[in-house]
């Protein structure tokens, strides 16, 4: 009985670092990707580009007040949101790029992504729906 | 036909048909219903284009500051600090707005237009930057127009407070040179080399400064400037390279012809390093400007560093500026001295810091910088405060400070 206990608070313990879902990097089911490295996200994500070789992309972001956006930006790109926050005011205001297009949250990210082919955003693995083309999964 | 299009005739259809008019109304109604339609999903479309294709930001900043100087000079006035700041608070030294438009007019083609208000200058508006860009290549691209002259590693965003973690960039390397905007154009190449991302930017451009740090306000009239920067950047780590020239006249035959500068050879350069792993944030940076004729050669440098707990980040930097020239200034007869001891710069200083993320996007930062070294190699100066011809006898106390109070925010 009190192993049993002991496993039960373990599991609880537990709980919440499964609850975090790991974050996956989509596309519309239309668009020509078939994959992305690392490398191409920090040419998407922190130097605004709209290309990936010849391929026109459009990077999709969520709100800065996201949980899931923070993650991203750690495990995307190694910077911190403030750090992305900061970076962005100096490419914006001299004119170097503009940050990827926000949406208002997972659902409208999912429905952009459907409709607009050229759009690339990221989701938690469990709210991938079975139509959008997933190209990587990060660690 | 869209989802949306064919739930909304279907709709139509279950509305009419109640109503004994299906059959008569089916092909007219349902052809002037898909024609509104039509105009409808056209409007819809035009209005999302016009929301894709323009996009505005802006920043802000509300800053008070002063200094510990209460001293008059020759003219009975308060010293200055950047011939400005007192040792009453100022509410509109550092405040100032920021507007920028970015329009898409075709997919290589952009137009950005950034309006600045500058509580010093009255809130008056100026263009800051007013180009257009053209991708020549996804990687390169061309503009022309105004833009802020990329002389030193934070000079093109001096006026966005949020793109940095001072109150106010570092003054003995950043309120050296008095003009901050040129009219002309540029070519930037965005490339890598292994696992390095570069940005190499050229330019050329030509511009008169105002300047009143003589006894009487003059023009310079600068040509022929060019430059070349290369930004290069490894991970959490950014280097700065960058090197200006120009030719400098100023008509001065009025108060003797020895002293007018013809054409006088010009440059600006400076290589920085930056290092950002999200906690630790070091900076340094070395900047110089050489002018032939009496003008005296100016350096300046700073190092800073910062470490983030959580929201907070306290920061501590040491900054540096100097001259040379002074002997070469002093053969040139008495007006070239004159002028030269008018322009000279040497202090060094500490400034203690700590900013506050109040939010994405907003920041509260408050500062204090204590100065020192005034001082030395036949240079005699007030620092940044009110110069020798104001205030002969120099500053009468040992700790002279300055305090800064901003909040920065960037939407």
């Amino acid at each position: 009985m009190r192993i049993c206990k002991f496993l039960m608070v373990l599991m609880a313990l537990a709980l919440p670092w499964n609850a975090i879902a790991a974050i996956v990097i989509v596309t519309s089911p239309h668009s020509a990707l078939s994959q992305v490295k690392q490398s191409q996200l920090r040419q998407l994500y922190l130097r605004g580009s709209q290309h990936l070789g010849e391929q026109k992309v459009l990077a999709l972001d969520l709100p800065d007040n996201s949980a899931l956006r923070d993650r991203f930006y750690q495990q995307a790109v190694g910077k911190s949101a403030s750090q992305v926050k900061t970076f962005w005011a100096r490419m914006i205001f001299t004119g170097r790029g503009v940050p990827p297009r926000q949406v208002g949250g997972v659902s409208d990210m999912i429905n952009t992504l459907r409709h607009q082919p050229d759009t690339l955003g990221y989701l938690p693995e469990g709210k991938v729906p079975s139509d959008l083309k997933v190209l990587m999964r990060l660690k | 036909m869209t989802t949306t299009r064919k739930v909304v005739m279907a709709a139509a259809v279950l509305l009419l048909a109640p109503l004994g008019r299906a059959e008569q109304t089916s092909a007219t109604s349902l052809q002037s219903l898909e024609h509104r339609l039509d105009d409808l999903q056209q409007q819809l479309e035009q209005r999302h284009d016009w929301s894709d294709r323009i996009s505005v930001n802006g920043f802000i900043t509300y800053g008070m500051t002063r200094h510990n100087v209460h001293q008059n000079d020759v003219n009975g006035n308060p010293v200055t600090y950047l011939d400005r700041t007192t040792d009453q608070v100022s509410h509109n030294e550092l405040s100032r707005a920021g507007l920028q438009f970015n329009a898409t007019i075709n997919d290589r083609t952009k137009a950005v237009v950034q309006l600045l208000a500058r509580g010093r200058d009255d809130y008056s508006v100026k263009a800051q930057w007013a180009y257009l860009d053209y991708a020549l290549t996804p990687s390169l691209h061309v503009r022309g127009g105004r833009m802020v002259l990329p002389f030193f590693m934070h000079s093109q965003y001096d006026n966005v407070g949020y793109a940095y973690h001072w109150a106010a960039l570092p003054d003995q390397t950043y309120d050296v040179v008095p003009f901050d905007t040129m009219d002309g154009m540029d070519l930037t190449w965005n490339f890598s080399t292994g696992p390095i991302a570069q940005r190499l930017n050229v330019y050329g451009a030509a511009m008169n400064v105002p300047s009143y740090s003589l006894p009487v306000p003059v023009t310079y009239k600068v040509s022929q400037m060019g430059g070349i920067n290369l930004t290069s950047t490894w991970q959490d780590l950014s280097t700065w390279l960058s090197y200006s020239q120009a030719d400098v006249s100023l008509d001065l035959d009025a108060i003797d012809p020895s002293v007018t500068l013809d054409k006088a050879g010009t440059s600006i350069s400076s290589v920085g390093v930056q290092y950002d792993n999200g906690s630790l944030v070091m900076m340094a940076e070395r900047t110089q400007l050489d002018m032939d004729g009496w003008f005296p050669t100016k350096w300046g440098g700073y190092v800073s560093v910062g470490y983030r707990f959580g929201k907070w980040m306290p920061h501590v930097t040491w900054g540096e500026a100097n001259s040379r020239g002074v002997n070469e200034a002093a053969q040139g007869g008495p007006y070239a001295q004159s002028f030269a001891a008018a322009n000279m710069v040497r202090s060094k200083s500490w400034t203690f810091g700590v900013r506050h993320e109040l939010a994405p996007g907003v920041d509260v930062k408050a500062e204090v910088q204590r100065y020192y070294d005034f001082n030395g190699d036949g240079i005699r100066t007030n620092g940044l405060f009110s110069n020798v011809l104001r205030l002969p006898g120099g500053i009468n106390r040992d700790d002279p400070m300055v305090y800064r109070l901003t909040v920065d925010a960037a939407f």
